[in-house]
């Protein structure tokens, strides 16, 4: 070995592969960072909006109905007078609940068979939570109810 | 003469070593593979490239943007000259390409080819096959017509439960929070970009790993005869290929591909249901509480990747009794039979 070459292993080559290291790891993970915030979604927050969705007489004694708007999917049910809104959103796996009035369900999933009952509880089938509820108000004969909306994400 | 010298300018354009093509070619099997239920290993490629070749084609018309996704599958079904013809491919041959993957786990489940050294064969080729599941989810996605909006709106939910995790690859997969516009770009370049691309590179590693062990043998057979690789496999493998494809132009010219209703994010329709294949998962669904169905999916899923490895620890728990024989068995029939009984219902 020549007087002047570094030692083999010694500090100065722990030194250079730390730092070669050190750089390698901020290159690769500078970049993983921007790839993820490339590819993640800006989502707007929720906010909760009032809408109307009918008028009071639309919904039938003791009958229900889906109210399909673009701010989101709102199933409402007079239940002995009392009107009553949740959203239409399956809480299994997201498809849109139906108006099916059976022995002790009102409201039925037409993808995996769950049913939920005049309170938004769910009586049989795979929905592991009740119906989201919502908030109703009627004002000169209009239903109005509070949901929560997030504006499209974009770029659309 | 002028192809000599042809051949002369070729071979010093491209210095190959003639032993590169050779070796592989002239590979000695076991007299075993000379049955046809070993010519379907290469039969998922076959499809595979012909998936290739009829989406490039596809892609020619296809538009992944929601307004026009549907109408732009209408046309290549209805309208352009032999569109039918080519989606009918596409489709007939993503159905079989499923077969065929599956017919060759299963061959090398029942021969238990998976055995060490072999284990990461397994473990690519299992891979595989939840690529060839993915290439159906996210095919079925594009042609945006009812079944496969809402099966996008189904298949895509089930990843939100996963704890922690969830939320964020849902946002990722559907690019928001609900299917929107930027969902069906995502599924289009995972299903004509990230797993082609994917499913090329498992192949590969698949197929290397296939070369480099040999072929597994087979438990019970002491036979010491071998053929050649090529032609006498090769062109059982073609023979297999050639039948299949066959059988797909004939089956599409009798029953050219449909189209469902359009897509109708407000209306969840009646009598929804997946592609069979995915019946299996579909009835289960049904049958058990989200969480249960969704991490008995993931253990069904990890305990096939990891089967090898399982296998061999129930060998050693119980040397001789075949349990791990029994259990994947318990297993392939358990979800046939959940097939079935959905195909019934």
């Amino acid at each position: 070995m020549a007087k002047d070459e570094p030692r083999k292993g010694g500090r100065r080559d722990f030194l250079a592969n730390l730092a070669l290291g050190i750089a390698g790891l901020l290159s690769v993970g500078g970049f993983a960072s921007r790839l993820f915030g490339f590819l993640y979604p800006v989502v707007p927050p929720e906010q909760l909006v009032e809408v109307p969705v009918a008028t009071r007489n639309q919904i039938p004694p003791n009958g229900g109905m889906v109210v399909n708007l673009p701010t989101g999917h709102v199933a409402i049910v007079d239940a002995g007078g009392e009107l009553r809104a949740f959203s239409a959103v399956c809480t299994h796996l997201g498809c849109i609940i139906k108006w099916q009035p059976a022995a002790r369900s009102v409201w039925f999933c037409p993808c995996h068979k769950g049913t939920y009952d005049l309170d938004g509880h769910v009586v049989s089938g795979p929905p592991p939570r009740p119906l989201k509820r919502y908030e109703v108000a009627i004002r000169e004969g209009k239903v109005y109810v509070k949901i929560p909306y997030r504006p499209p994400v974009l770029p659309a | 003469m002028k192809a000599m010298g042809l051949q002369r300018w070729l071979s010093e354009r491209l210095p190959i070593p003639p032993h590169w093509l050779e070796k592989p070619l002239k590979e000695e099997l076991p007299v075993h593979l000379k049955t046809w239920v070993w010519a379907f290993g290469g039969t998922p490629l076959f499809f595979f490239v012909l998936q290739v070749a009829t989406g490039i084609l596809l892609t020619f018309y296809y538009v992944p943007y929601p307004p026009h996704a549907y109408e732009s599958v209408r046309q290549i079904t209805f309208g352009i000259r032999f569109g039918w013809f080519i989606r009918g491919i596409h489709q007939a041959a993503s159905q079989l390409m499923f077969v065929a993957v599956l017919l060759h786990m299963i061959r090398v489940f029942a021969t238990r080819a998976y055995r060490g050294p072999r284990e990461l064969t397994w473990v690519f080729g299992a891979s595989l096959f939840l690529l060839t599941l993915g290439f159906a989810f996210t095919g079925y996605s594009l042609v945006y017509d009812q079944l496969s909006y809402w099966a996008t709106t189904v298949g895509t939910n089930m990843i939100a439960e996963l704890p922690l995790i969830g939320k964020p690859m849902l946002y990722l997969l559907r690019g928001g929070p609900d299917v929107n516009p930027n969902t069906l770009s995502r599924l289009y370049n995972f299903h004509i970009g990230v797993i082609p691309t994917l499913f090329v590179l498992l192949v590969g590693m698949h197929i290397l790993l296939i070369r480099l062990h040999g072929v597994a043998p087979l438990e019970g057979d002491a036979r010491k005869e071998t053929y050649r690789f090529f032609p006498d496999h090769a062109l059982r493998e073609i023979a297999v290929g050639l039948v299949a494809l066959l059988a797909i132009v004939v089956y599409v010219i009798l029953h050219p591909p449909g189209l469902g209703e359009r897509a109708d994010p407000n209306l969840t329709p009646p009598h929804i249901r997946p592609e069979w294949y995915f019946f299996p998962s579909y009835r289960w669904l049904k049958m058990v509480p989200l969480q249960v169905g969704l991490w008995t999916s993931v253990a069904f899923v990890t305990s096939m990747l990891l089967w090898p490895w399982i296998d061999a620890a129930l060998e050693r728990l119980a040397p001789g009794r075949k349990l791990g024989m029994m259990i994947g068995v318990a297993g392939w029939v358990f979800t046939l039979i959940l097939l079935v009984w959905e195909a019934m219902s």
